[in-house]
């Protein structure tokens, strides 16, 4: 394993991390939007879109996962009690659990319910199952409490971040930021 | 001698079946259709995602027969809100008033003006099809297969959504669905009893 330089990520790890971060709130946000819109070519449109945004993250969290996997992320403060460091572990775990099955759970929703997701407009994917309302109306369900899931994940997330940063004014957010060596 | 004598014989038999068959279908005896070994299906794309859809419910008035086909004639007449997409809220989308609007137009009817033959078993079909209350002249290539008393008539063609207005105000935007729709059906004809 590849360790990182002591107190800060890799530029790859800290680009995925911030490349991700947007893609995923406009993802979650179009598809927020959309599941309670009227049936209009703007419908139509946004759907596609959150489909594309969704498929690129799933892309993106498998090359992130690899790059995670071969290169250790820089340690802890010492400070940090242990539960903490257990909570931190178990809350991204998690998070790269959702950013996996919530893409995952979509395609094969979307597969479900008569749509093939069709990349960018351009690259047709395979369908994951066969044409069936009530799968469909499950895995809408599924996704629906996977993002749930993420929302509460990625707020204790951002919480525990801004308290290191702001409140115990250690070094654990600056170590995902870029552009700063370390902070002094 | 003898032999050569029933091969003229033979061939003078066929002769007359064969026009004794001719005159008879020069009556033009009509034709149902076997709805559940027919259909008519359509293929377009919104945002690029191929989308095929059917008519579960049509009617065809027919009098096809290759081997008089100047004579023959054709009239389809589909119940448009037998329409059905993959996806349960396309469905319910495609029958509304912006769509096929079936609460007004619940039919849709093709009306054969000549058949003509193209050699082999290719044949072209002039007519007229009245779709949402708009009548435009179509030009279809089709096939036809005589499968014992039967007649089966495959084709497809491409026809634009919006010579028909299926899909306007908003969904005139032909970036979101694509105006071209591939039409694919097949029909089976039995005789009239």
């Amino acid at each position: 394993m590849k360790p990182a330089t002591a107190t800060r990520y890799t530029g790859v790890a800290i680009g995925l991390h911030w490349l991700m971060a947007v893609l995923i709130v406009a993802g979650f946000a179009l598809g927020w939007t959309v599941a309670d819109m009227e049936f209009s070519p703007q419908k139509l449109r946004w759907m596609s879109w959150h489909k594309w945004l969704g498929i690129t993250v799933l892309g993106l969290v498998a090359l992130r996962l690899l790059w995670r996997l071969t290169h250790s992320a820089p340690p802890l403060p010492a400070t940090i009690p242990p539960w903490q460091r257990g909570a931190a572990h178990a809350v991204h775990v998690l998070l790269y659990g959702v950013m996996f099955a919530i893409p995952l759970s979509g395609w094969l929703y979307s597969s479900a319910s008569g749509v093939p997701v069709v990349y960018l407009g351009w690259w047709p994917l395979p369908d994951l199952v066969g044409v069936d309302e009530d799968l469909a109306d499950r895995l809408r369900s599924l996704h629906e409490w996977l993002n749930y899931t993420l929302l509460a994940a990625v707020a204790v997330h951002v919480g525990a971040a801004l308290k290191h940063h702001f409140i115990e004014r250690d070094d654990v957010l600056a170590r995902m930021l870029p552009g700063r060596d370390r902070r002094e | 001698m003898v032999r050569s004598g029933l091969g003229i014989m033979g061939l003078w038999m066929i002769a007359a079946l064969l026009g004794f068959g001719g005159a008879a279908t020069g009556v033009q005896a009509g034709q149902v259709l076997a709805l559940e070994q027919s259909e008519i299906l359509f293929a377009g794309r919104q945002m690029g995602v191929p989308m095929q859809g059917r008519f579960q419910k049509f009617s065809m008035d027919a009098a096809i027969d290759p081997a008089a086909i100047a004579t023959s004639r054709a009239r389809i007449t589909i119940d448009t809100d037998s329409v059905a997409l993959p996806a349960r809220d396309f469905t319910t989308e495609i029958k509304r008033r912006r769509w096929f609007d079936t609460a007004n137009f619940p039919e849709a009817v093709f009306e054969s003006t000549q058949f003509r033959a193209l050699g082999e078993n290719r044949y072209e079909i002039t007519g007229t099809l009245t779709l949402k209350g708009v009548s435009h002249d179509l030009v279809v290539p089709l096939t036809l297969a005589a499968e014992g008393e039967e007649l089966l008539a495959e084709g497809q063609f491409e026809l634009k959504r919006l010579d028909f207005n299926i899909g306007d105000g908003p969904w005139a935007d032909t970036d979101t669905v694509a105006d071209e729709v591939q039409i694919r059906f097949k029909l089976r004809l039995q005789p009239q009893s």
